[in-house]
């Protein structure tokens, strides 16, 4: 832009700002705007009028953290914060340092706690909340600042270094939860919740004095305890994988869920650590996290190993829903059980048994719920942050995750050097000497990585070491390569040679499959179990289209097609000789039964994710790992086009000027706020499901009300904000209590296509259309049985032979507003209901630019409905029978929202909640981040069942 | 109390550009002292304010009785400008703290009224402010002030020695440019 182009531009931007948003279109055509770029800049400039930024507060109050001291040395011996002096440094924690310091204002030792990062202001807002706390078994926190914590200093040893030398004798035991259940009634009856209690938190001074440390702090985030708000179950976000698993032991079944805890989850809690004090072992034990998270949702702890008196008071703690739960930790005593002594020889029985049962356990594995080894785990979706530094390469499998599921090797920089990273450590480790590396994949055991660097395929250690050269490519890029059990690496290169076989202990590489004619490479060659066949995606050209996906038998060498069109085709085995084949195409992956014995495909393929990242040749980025036992783990890089349809929550005021409820931006769609305005349910997209999740902006938490399998979408609320209501595409209308505690049930499943749309003032009628040939609006009756919905025999509300959709009852329950294409398009429209005896009922438009969606507005005479674009409102009134609604007018011009489903109108009638679409990611992010899905292959299972003769697991 | 200060504050102020950026360095120091003091100090609700920030420094560094009300306009000129280097060198080094340590990010679910300025942001806001002021460097002045000190449209129409309107015509142009520049980069 020239500077005359921009005074230009200044120009027309002030004169069109000056008018109605309608003129201005007008004006800028007519003003000749010529110019489409100046034009378009115009507009653009216009747009931004109505968007909050960062401009709009001056700096200086948002950019202190910017300012604040981060650097080490303010936290040397001897420096002074605020009135503290630094004395030496008490060791580090997931979170930060720990020193110790002086008060010399009040002549008393602290410790300070810091963090990495600054504290965001809800946290030091919730902090100070925790810092009201005054008991003398809680570790007090005396003050804030903007990434430090100072508080009480607790000398003495953790309950964990106690427990680690010995079980605890009962008496000692009891004495030691006497004290924690003091703290935690004193911290519940001020409202704040632990969040993360678990022997490392707890410290026993050296008078026996029991201190409760860092309430409430696990939100700080940054540490072992991080995110236990609203991560790490089924959830999307950065986490940080493996650290998490020192807590998930002592998470309670909503925590590991992803819901909100209260103080119930300390309750939990309590009996988790009360089991660990007795018995000297973990009551939740998992190979990794997302077993120990699914022992924690499904199993039913043993508790033979811990005395009789303590029984019942264990199972009242550990009750998976908290409503059934012990509910107040003062009450912990009661439920203590003194046996009269007659009955000690029952009880010594019943020890004999336990002890017997524990042998069981500890052979079967070594945790008690391990006895029944869980067969169907929940699909645990992690999204890891590998770090800032880290810039993966936009290439196809610059990711590879060892056979074990325990480590990572990726791709990252410029040139591309090659990384291992344990999943349990929070730390990359760069193999040296690897410039220039591509395609890196793991041996069968997992101790080295394969790749491809200056022509050469080479291996590494995964601890580092030498690189070793196996063997010479000669000019031909690597498109691939599998290692089998036996010891040869099947690598196949572009151009002639095709597919070679390479000993990897080193030699020069076979030709066994040489390019057919047209061929242009094998992709993503993978070695079957049994080490008999090759799985290959062929490359006729360039394409999605032209691509096979073969498997290439290695005794008479012939090539077999098994699937067409996709590509990066992966065989993810099963103990049973069926499993699944995998695919990607344009980004989507499908799954199909594959039968290993007979090399062929069964049944359909089905998509089971939609945003794996893939390039124009169709090359994708995903590997798998059969961890955990079997449950297998997929990883996966995000595709930069599945930020298409990501959301954003946002208010649009009447001025149409917005403000970010949610910022954070997910595949939402269809938010519907509750009755009393305080929360949203949402249908949320997520690894190829979509289902409903209730959000809270107050705590800014999720909760999931469904849980995959199926599709669930299009939630309302009933009136008392009790229940949802949904559909289940191709299955009816489903309810579940709004709370999130209840299973999904079916309201309605005698028709398939329904859609719920809204109830009657009182709750007892629900309107939804359903698709029979065309759309027709039905209701039904419904009573609440007492936590769930029974719905009674459905009337049609209107025969025609139009499509009539979207129902909504009026606030006073008198009038159905609903649209119908019966003009040609879809306007809204008023009738009364319950429809007149005479059946001959008025009928009034209310729209007239084409609409749909009406909304009732609760607080004034209004309709509010959606016609292209716009947001229109049309006022009405209403004399005796007769409905009179007057001219439409525009609400918010240029409305945007992520599809006409994705609006409501907040209880005041003003603001809309939209769901917007937001500008893609930053791809930055993209560079460093990869997903894993745990349990993914009992996730397949259920999606895309395995047919014949499968023996149940 | 500097007199080499004053002094160059006058120099510059009866046109003497190479005093400019003498002045400037001088002021950084004293700014970035103070910005950092009050950002570490503890705080009880009170968010910085930079104004409150560029008058301290006004009131330390300069002989009242030696200088006119134009010095001071002038003394807010360069402090504008300052603040933004003190603000964008502090992004920068966080950026590339991030960077080198690949530490843990911290989702704190900040709430929308407090969400405090991203390294990134401001870095970027930054760039656009430098291509803005190729076009129209009295707009990029308005910003700074505006924006980095928190003046008001009036006192920041008084350093420019512009009317207020005007200052509001090129706020809104330059907030409108600046973000779709943001968005664009």
């Amino acid at each position: 832009m020239t500077p005359d182009q921009f005074r230009e531009m200044e120009d027309l931007y002030h004169r069109a700002r000056a008018l109605s948003p309608e003129q201005r279109d007008t004006f800028l055509k007519d003003a000749g705007a010529a110019d489409a770029g100046l034009l378009g800049a115009v507009q653009s400039l216009l747009a931004k009028d109505s968007v909050e930024g960062i401009l709009d507060r001056p700096a200086a109050q948002t950019a202190e953290n910017l300012l604040g001291d981060s650097d080490r040395a303010r936290w040397n011996p001897g420096t002074r914060v605020g009135s503290f002096e630094i004395v030496g440094r008490l060791g580090a924690g997931g979170m930060g340092e720990v020193f110790r310091a002086r008060d010399t204002r009040l002549g008393r030792d602290v410790a300070i706690k810091v963090s990495h990062e600054e504290f965001g202001a809800r946290f030091q807002r919730e902090a100070r909340a925790i810092s009201s706390l005054n008991h003398p078994n809680i570790c007090t926190l005396y003050d804030v600042g903007p990434n430090y914590l100072v508080m009480e200093l607790v000398e003495g040893r953790t309950l964990a270094e106690r427990i680690k030398r010995s079980p605890i004798p009962l008496d000692e035991a009891l004495g030691i939860a006497q004290q924690i259940a003091d703290a935690l009634g004193a911290a519940h009856e001020k409202g704040i919740t632990h969040r993360d209690l678990k022997p490392g938190n707890i410290n026993i001074k050296p008078d026996g004095t029991v201190k409760v440390l860092d309430f409430g702090l696990a939100k700080m985030g940054g540490g072992p305890t991080a995110q236990s708000d609203d991560s790490p179950a089924p959830t999307s976000g950065p986490t940080q994988k493996g650290v998490i698993l020192g807590t998930a032991a002592y998470m309670s079944p909503e925590q590991a869920r992803g819901k909100e805890a209260d103080s119930r989850a300390d309750i939990w809690a309590f009996g988790v650590v009360l089991y660990e004090m007795l018995t000297g072992q973990k009551l939740f034990v998992g190979a990794d996290l997302s077993e120990t998270l699914a022992s924690v949702i499904k199993e039913q702890p043993a508790l033979e190993r811990a005395p009789a008196k303590v029984q019942r008071l264990l199972r009242s703690c550990l009750e998976k829903e908290p409503k059934l739960r012990l509910q107040a930790i003062g009450d912990w005593r009661l439920l203590l059980e003194d046996r009269p002594a007659a009955r000690t020889g029952a009880s010594r029985r019943a020890w004999a048994v336990a002890a017997m049962l524990s042998v069981v356990a500890a052979v079967a594995l070594w945790a008690p719920w391990r006895a029944e080894k869980p067969s169907n785990l929940p699909l645990v979706r992690l999204d890891v942050d590998l770090g800032d530094d880290v810039s993966l390469p936009d290439v196809t499998s610059a990711v590879a995750i060892s056979p074990d599921g325990t480590r990572l090797a990726y791709l990252s920089g410029t040139p591309p050097r090659l990384f291992t990273r344990r999943l349990d450590q929070a730390k990359a480790v760069e193999l040296p000497g690897t410039q220039e590396a591509s395609t890196p994949f793991f041996s069968p055991d997992g101790r080295w990585v394969g790749f491809y660097s200056n022509h050469m395929l080479n291996k590494i250690s995964v601890t580092g070491g030498a690189v070793v050269p196996i063997g010479n490519l000669g000019g031909d890029n690597l498109a691939g390569a599998s290692w089998s059990e036996d010891g040869s690496i099947f690598a196949s290169v572009a151009f002639q040679r095709g597919l070679l076989r390479i000993p990897a202990g080193g030699g020069p590489p076979e030709s066994i499959a040489g390019l057919g004619d047209g061929d242009i490479v094998f992709n993503a060659p993978q070695v079957l179990p049994g080490g008999k066949a090759i799985l290959l995606s062929a490359s006729k050209a360039l394409g999605q289209d032209r691509k096979t996906i073969e498997v290439f038998t290695l005794a008479d060498r012939r090539r077999k097609v098994v699937a067409r069109g996709g590509s990066l085709a992966r065989y993810l085995p099963t103990s049973t000789g069926v499993g699944h084949l995998v695919y990607v195409y344009m980004g989507t992956l499908f799954a199909i039964p594959f039968d290993l014995a007979k090399l062929e495909t069964r049944g359909t393929a089905v998509p089971v994710l939609d945003d794996v990242a893939h390039d124009s040749t169709g090359s994708s980025q995903f590997d798998f790992s059969l961890a955990p036992s079997g449950h297998g783990t997929l990883v996966y890089r995000r595709a930069s086009n599945g930020d298409a349809g990501m959301a954003a929550l946002q208010w649009v005021a009447q001025t149409g000027k917005m403000e970010t409820l949610r910022a954070k931006p997910g595949l939402y769609s269809m938010p519907r706020l509750s009755p009393d305005g305080t929360q949203v349910a949402l249908t949320v997209l997520e690894g190829g499901s979509k289902d409903i999740w209730v959000y809270d902006p107050r705590r800014d938490a999720m909760t999931r009300v469904t849980f995959g399998g199926a599709i669930f979408r299009w939630a309302i609320w009933s009136p008392d904000g009790r229940y949802l209501v949904f559909t289940s595409d191709g299955i009816g209308i489903f309810q579940a209590r709004a709370d999130g505690v209840s299973q999904p049930q079916a309201l309605m499943h005698d028709r398939p296509l329904q859609w719920p749309c809204s109830f009657t003032p009182d709750g007892k009628r629900l309107a939804y259309f359903e698709a029979a040939g065309n759309f027709q609006i039905w209701t039904v009756p419904v009573e609440d049985m007492g936590g769930r919905l029974k719905a009674g025999k459905p009337e049609q509300f209107l025969k025609s032979s139009f499509n009539d959709a979207a129902p909504m009852f009026s606030p006073d329950g008198r009038w159905l507003a609903y649209s119908s294409d019966e003009s040609g398009r879809y306007e809204v429209y008023v009738r009364a209901f319950p429809s007149p005896a005479s059946g001959q009922g008025g009928k009034w438009q209310v729209s007239n630019t084409g609409a749909m969606w009406p909304h009732w507005s609760r607080s004034g005479h209004e309709i509010v409905y959606l016609s292209g674009d716009q947001i229109m409102a049309a006022s009405y009134t209403v004399r005796g029978d007769t409905f009179i609604a007057e001219k439409p007018r525009v609400r918010i011009p240029d409305f945007n929202a992520i599809d006409w489903t994705s609006w409501d109108l907040a209880p005041d009638g003003r603001s809309l909640l939209v769901a917007t679409p937001v500008d893609a990611a930053d791809p930055r992010q993209r560079e460093h981040e990869v997903v894993f899905l745990e349990n993914f292959f009992d996730e397949l299972r259920r999606r895309v069942p395995l047919t014949g003769n499968i023996p149940a697991q | 109390m500097d007199p080499e200060i004053t002094d160059l504050l006058r120099a510059w102020g009866s046109g003497d550009a190479a005093a400019l950026e003498r002045l400037a360095a001088a002021v950084y120091g004293e700014l970035h002292r103070l910005a950092r003091r009050y950002a570490n100090r503890e705080r009880e609700g009170n968010s910085l304010q930079a104004t409150a920030l560029v008058n301290e420094a006004y009131l330390r560094l300069v002989d009242l009785s030696r200088v006119s009300w134009q010095d001071r306009a002038h003394f807010f000129a360069v402090a504008a400008n300052t603040m933004r280097r003190i603000l964008v060198d502090a992004a920068r080094t966080k950026a590339a703290e991030k960077r080198g340590g690949g530490a843990i990010r911290m989702e704190l679910n900040e709430s929308i009224d407090a969400a405090p300025l991203r390294p990134d942001q401001l870095l970027r806001l930054d760039d656009a402010l430098d291509a803005l002021a190729k076009y129209d460097a009295r707009k990029a002045r308005v910003v700074e002030l505006r924006f980095f000190v928190g003046l008001t449209a009036e006192e920041t129409a008084e350093v420019l020695r512009i009317s207020p309107e005007s200052v509001l015509r090129d706020w809104k142009l330059s907030r409108a440019w600046l973000m779709r520049e943001m968005a664009a980069s």
